[in-house]
């Protein structure tokens, strides 16, 4: 890590903590922490990957990634990997200056009067989507994706939002268009709707190891503290086992979210296939830890009163979201071997071209 | 806020230098000419098992050994990144490459780091050109994961030492000209790790006896190493005397997280890919997605290590973990193959089935040998602050 990047994490430490006590964020499950994103878009971290000249940091995906981890490690009761990903990262890409309040991304493709001078329709499980002051909708064209920016305020009247939540308490919400009037749309030359869902999955993910994190940094210190047996936990063989296997199952989790960083950075690897990859690893890690998380806590993790819960609901909730691992590992699979005979080394795992 | 695990586990970001670039190519070209010349086709576990003087002679004078060594001990002086890209090349193709194996990548660094400039002279050329081959001798009879315990003893002697002992599960000792010898030197009552010292020991010394042990593919791979009273003279002895320990400890740790520790069954998942791509199935498509996914995040690990290690960082923890992810990664490729082809559909692929075989035969030692998964395990509780 770069020291640049010691001193981000510091810094989205030093907000994120004040929010992370299991007092807090309970109070914000089922809504969202409107202070929170003051801060944090204050600090400039809601758009980090984003050109400055469209009101974004200029940094790297490799920054925004790890906000995004620590977010997931904090249980962040707002739209940080969901609006600065993908919202800002879309409404970017279609040359737009990103607004200051939450983005939430709304697929628009198969959607009545598309073409036409209103459109209207139902997008379910939308994240967040009650707290966005921009949604950004998207649709697959031929040879692109049309992006438009759509301002909450200004449409009111044609918008409709149901609230709903994941089983962490996480908004995820029904949109419904009421003869919304077209945007201002840009084409988007080469970009799809795949490459959309890769990248959620990538966001996904990270957030995902953030809470990982969390969950092993919570069982290492109860274990060590828990007496049984005139003994700490922690000495007990199999605690110990319990603990290296979760360490694995993170650490390798997080390796496959920085190879897909890589990936896209075009430094190395196929974004096409990490970025997949990513969220499948992520999610069959989040079983193990989740499950030996709990286990080595025993009836004490079971309460809402103990925090491990806020990481462990948010796991079980995130590996249904942006793809299971099955679903997922179709998808890449299905690449897999599109790339042709004798690819597996080269062109697979090396990305080579 | 509790950080510790996390820092444990920051591992620094990654670009392959341009000159590792060029040297994948070279060697990629290399392994594609010796296939189609009929030098070798690829099998699983090639890295352990494929002992193949002349092979490795042909990579030595290339160049391809060695290759993090200084050039006055026959070394390229390159960067640990070339070697690890060198590796899984040679791994990817299931080239056989065991007879170098563990002086290239063992043997060699301890006598780079605990070696005399004499010692340094006298082998490593040798083993740069890939002529001269180490095995390790540690496993006892009696001394398996806990090699606190084991008897093997050496007394002094005017101008040396006297062996006496038996090491087990020694590979390749009957094809190899050297072997480093664990073994106590002295006796400690309240320190289990003190007084062991490394001696090197020619393996055509009269006293030395090597027999077979065959293993589960009938090959003959192990062997028992029998020492009855062996002259040792005092320049073998390897770094300090009674520093045996710890010294063996570094040589573990570094060998852990090579991709070894995940490509033993390459050969057989490019085949199951080829197969899933001839008839993809709905299953099939889904198993070569979960395996690669897997692999993409092992090669991560394994190169972020390897960059670590460059940097002068000694990333012990995370290398274990490689191991052990690493080889129940590996270990499934074959359980995932015969869930997706029938025992019909894999006699009518007949590379597919070869490959199979060998890999469940093989499987079983991957997660003994460098340390039980079981004792890393314990190792990385120890590294968690456990
Ligand atoms: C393919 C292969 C090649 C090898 N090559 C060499 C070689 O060249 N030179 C050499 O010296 N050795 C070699 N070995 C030996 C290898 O290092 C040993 O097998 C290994 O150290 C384990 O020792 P053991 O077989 O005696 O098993 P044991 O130590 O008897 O262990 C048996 C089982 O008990 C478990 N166990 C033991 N202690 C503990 C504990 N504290 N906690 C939990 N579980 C425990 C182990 O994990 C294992 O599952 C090789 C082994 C293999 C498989």
């Amino acid at each position: 890590m770069t020291g640049e990047q010691e001193l981000l994490e510091q810094a989205v430490n030093d907000v994120l903590g004040e929010h992370s006590d299991v007092g807090s964020v309970e109070a914000s499950e089922g809504t969202w922490s409107a202070t929170l994103w003051e801060e944090f878009s204050s600090l400039g971290l809601t758009s980090i990957d984003v050109a400055e000249a469209l009101g974004g940091g200029g940094g790297t995906l490799a920054d925004a990634i790890s906000v995004v981890r620590l977010a997931g490690y904090h249980s962040a009761c707002a739209p940080i990997a969901e609006s600065s990903l993908i919202g800002a990262w879309l409404a970017a890409a279609a040359g737009h200056m990103i607004p200051a309040g939450p983005l939430a991304a709304l697929e628009v493709s198969a959607l009545a009067g598309i073409g036409a001078e209103r459109m209207s329709g139902v997008i379910p499980i939308v994240p967040w989507a009650r707290a966005a002051s921009h949604f950004v909708v998207y649709a697959e064209r031929p040879g692109g994706l049309a992006i438009g920016l759509v301002d909450v305020d200004e449409t009111a009247e044609h918008l409709e939002i149901e609230h709903g939540t994941n089983m962490a308490g996480e908004p995820r919400d029904t949109v419904r268009l009421l003869e919304l009037p077209q945007p201002r749309w840009s084409t988007v030359t080469g970009l799809r709707v795949a490459d959309v869902q890769d990248r959620a999955a990538l966001a996904r993910s990270a957030l995902m190891v953030g809470a990982m994190e969390r969950v092993l940094d919570l069982s290492l210190s109860y274990v060590k503290e828990r007496v049984q047996f005139g003994r700490p936990l922690a000495r007990l063989q199999v605690v110990r086992h319990y603990l290296a296997s979760m360490a694995g199952e993170v650490v390798c989790a997080r390796a496959a979210v920085d190879a897909a960083v890589t990936a896209v950075a075009g430094r190395g690897g196929d974004a096409s296939l990490a970025q997949p990859a990513a969220k499948i690893r992520a999610g069959s890690s989040a079983g193990v830890v989740t499950t030996l998380g709990h286990q080595v806590h025993g009836a004490i993790g079971f309460t809402k009163e103990y925090s491990l819960n806020l990481s462990t609901r948010r796991l079980w909730a995130w590996r249904d979201e942006d793809g299971t691992e099955a679903e997922l590992a179709v998808r890449l699979g299905s690449r897999v071997i599109e790339t042709g005979p004798n690819a597996l080394w080269s062109r697979v795992i090396l990305g080579e071209h | 806020m509790n950080h510790g695990v996390s820092a444990l586990l920051n591992l620094p970001d990654i670009d392959l230098p341009a000159a590792a670039v060029q040297l994948r190519s070279e060697v990629r070209e290399f392994l594609t000419a010796e296939r189609a010349k009929g030098t070798f086709i690829p099998h699983c576990d090639a890295w352990h098992t494929g002992f193949d003087p002349a092979f490795s002679a042909a990579l030595g004078e290339r160049g391809w050994l060695g290759i993090s060594w200084p050039t006055k001990y026959g070394g390229h002086q390159r960067s640990v990144l070339e070697r690890f890209v060198v590796t899984e090349e040679l791994l990817a193709a299931g080239a056989p490459v065991a007879a170098h194996w563990v002086s290239d990548r063992q043997s060699g660094p301890g006598f780079l780091r605990f070696g005399t400039e004499e010692q340094r002279q006298r082998f490593l050329p040798g083993m740069a050109a890939g002529e001269i081959y180490f095995a390790l001798g540690i496993s006892e009879p009696e001394a398996g994961s806990d090699l606190s315990s084991l008897v093997t003893r050496a007394r002094r002697a005017d101008g040396g030492w006297i062996l006496n002992g038996t090491k087990t599960w020694t590979s390749h000792a009957h094809q190899c000209h050297f072997i480093t010898v664990l073994c106590r030197t002295s006796q400690s009552q309240d320190d289990r790790h003190a007084g062991f010292s490394q001696l090197i020991v020619d393996l055509t010394s009269p006293g030395v006896i090597v027999r077979p042990i065959r293993i589960l593919d009938n090959s003959h791979h192990f062997n028992e190493v029998m020492f009855d009273n062996v002259f040792v003279p005092d320049d073998l002895l390897l770094g300090e005397e009674g520093a045996g320990w710890s010294q063996i400890s570094a040589e573990l740790a570094l060998e852990r997280s090579g991709p070894e520790r995940f490509m033993s069954n390459f050969p057989l998942l490019e085949e199951l890919v080829a197969a899933v791509a001839a008839a993809p199935t709905p299953q099939g498509v889904q198993a070569v997605g979960e395996l690669v996914a897997d692999f993409i995040a092992l090669r991560r690990m394994s190169l972020t290590i390897a960059t670590a290690i460059e940097a002068g960082e000694n990333p012990s923890i995370p290398a274990a973990l490689v191991k052990d992810t690493g080889t129940r990664f590996e270990q499934r490729v074959p359980e995932v193959t015969r869930a997706v082809f029938s025992p019909v559909q894999r006699a009518q692929n007949p590379s597919l089935a070869a490959r199979y075989e060998e890999a469940v035969l093989l499987n079983p030692g991957g997660k003994f040998r460098g340390g039980t998964n079981e004792v890393l395990r314990g190792i990385v509780a120890k590294g968690l602050g456990l």
